[in-house]
């Protein structure tokens, strides 16, 4: 019966040292990223007559991979978003339409494959609400999320 | 080895990751786990991490993280707005959340805006010699 005891142990050891060896070389630079950013913007719907902006303010960092596109998706949903709020403020629905038509792919996005619950339950509930007539939830997620400024 | 011993092992093994898992995750309601799945290099540059996690209930949302970084480098956090890239909360690139060498506090990121989706940025600092990269994990209530 030692032996399941040594295998404890070590567990344990092992949990709270952490340390483990590193795996940095699974991040890529920022020149890769802007790589990633161009492809992105090249197949990523955006509202009719916006180009919206994506920068990436690179400090010397390191970026896993899908950075670059998951940053196309996120603003190119903000710029939907702001195009749905303006549409249902100047009262075009066809407009409104449009965006709520498109606000479907959101969900084959890398964005919101890759996250858990709490970003799928926000953005799904934010587009039922638009869709139900109350787009206040929107226009807060644009307000805490989508400012460049 | 015998069939008995063998089993002894699976069962210790299973006592052990539950006791690691119920260490790392407590689990208060109404709370998501934060478990960034990459590494904080060594080098010490930033690393940006595509996972993102948004406050999706009412009241103050908070974020508390635990790491323990070890291989002779202090850590540093700070979250970022997963659709701008800026710094959201209190900490910035130049003001970040410093996680001391061989220290397992959990240190919190203050309330977060409802209906705020965050990304997190982590490096590594210390020693010129340092190496190794580490995990993290955190939680955010609301």
């Amino acid at each position: 019966m030692i032996r399941p005891l040594v295998v404890i142990t070590i567990s344990l050891i092992l949990a709270g040292c952490g340390g483990e060896p590193g795996d940095s070389e699974s991040f890529q630079n920022a020149e890769a990223v802007r790589a990633e950013i161009e492809a992105a913007a090249a197949d990523t719907p955006v509202p009719p007559g916006t180009t919206p902006d994506v920068t990436l303010n690179d400090n010397g960092g390191v970026y896993e991979p899908g950075f670059g596109r998951q940053l196309v998706q996120g603003r190119a949903m903000c710029a939907w978003f702001d195009y749905w709020l303006t549409a249902l403020a100047a009262g075009r629905s066809d407009d409104a339409e449009v965006a709520s038509v498109a606000s479907d792919q959101f969900s084959s996005w890398d964005i919101y494959i890759a996250a858990d619950s709490s970003y799928t339950e926000l953005i799904d509930g934010i587009i039922d609400s638009a869709r139900l007539g109350d787009p206040t939830p929107m226009r807060q997620f644009v307000e805490n999320n989508c400012a460049l400024t | 080895m015998s069939r008995h011993r063998a089993k002894a092992n699976r069962w210790a093994l299973t006592l052990a990751f539950v006791g690691i898992l119920g260490g790392l995750l407590p689990s208060p309601a109404h709370a998501t786990l934060v478990n960034v799945s990459g590494l904080v290099p060594k080098g010490g540059s930033w690393a940006n991490y595509n996972t993102s996690r948004c406050t999706t209930g009412a009241g103050k949302p908070t974020l508390e993280v635990q790491a323990w970084a070890g291989d002779n480098a202090d850590m540093y956090f700070y979250i970022r707005s997963s659709q701008t890239n800026l710094a959201i909360g209190s900490y910035t690139s130049s003001n970040p959340r410093r996680f001391p060498l061989h220290d397992g506090t959990i240190r919190g990121f203050g309330t977060i805006v409802v209906g705020t989706c965050f990304k997190i940025s982590a490096r590594k600092d210390g020693f010129p010699f340092a190496s190794g990269s580490e995990t993290w994990t955190g939680l955010l209530s609301h």
